[in-house]
């Protein structure tokens, strides 16, 4: 139970961190300024989980490295396509329009962003079905 | 399609889940899945399984199919 815990902990750190960093790149062109303390909360949460990882000793349930290898696959080929096609756009000479710098960073963070909440709901799915 | 007897070693033995889990150091989930058929253990896994109930592999899983 804790194994499993701390893993679909680890998975929902992840997707927030990635909305969390996503969120602070479309705002910095803004007024509003994200807080330092609120990235040391990060930080701090983040060591703890670390801290938490290392006390169990890393996963040891098979079912739980079956399923995020498979998973990780999975996101694997999303990673290929959707950054495949974001170099397809970049180096296409038939294209007359420009692709800032800003954009190509919002759709890469867009891309982990997605990446981390298919992998969450990917390891809830696969480990309520079981493989 | 895998056909498993540990439910039935288990009860035999007035084991819960859980006890199981912690006796072949997975979580309860995968006994639940074992039981169900719903996943394929590693050898060590079905091994440890065998072992906890004094029998073989063999007479635990069955492949069907």
């Amino acid at each position: 139970m804790k194994v499993k815990m701390n893993t679909k902990l680890r998975l929902v750190m992840e997707v927030i961190t990635v909305l969390y960093l996503f969120l602070s790149a479309l705002l910095q062109n803004s007024d509003f300024n994200i807080p330092l303390l609120l990235t040391l909360i990060w930080s701090v949460i983040w060591f703890l989980i670390f801290l938490q990882g290392k006390r169990l000793g890393g996963i040891k349930d098979e079912l739980i490295i079956s399923i995020l290898s498979k998973i990780n696959g999975i996101v694997v080929y999303f990673f290929i396509f959707a950054i495949g096609t974001l170099c397809v756009f970049l180096i296409t000479p038939y294209n007359s329009f420009f692709i800032s710098k800003v954009t190509i960073g919002i759709y890469l963070m867009l891309i982990l962003l997605i990446a981390t909440v298919v992998r969450l709901l990917l390891f809830i799915y696969y480990d309520k079905k079981g493989m | 399609m895998l056909n498993t007897k540990i439910k039935e070693y288990r009860e035999k033995k007035s084991m819960s889940q859980n006890e199981l889990a912690k006796l072949v150091g997975v979580r309860r989930e995968t006994i639940v899945h074992l039981e169900n058929g719903r996943y394929n253990p590693s050898l060590k896994l079905a091994m440890d399984i065998a072992k906890v109930f004094d029998t073989t592999v063999e007479d635990l899983f069955e492949f069907i199919g």
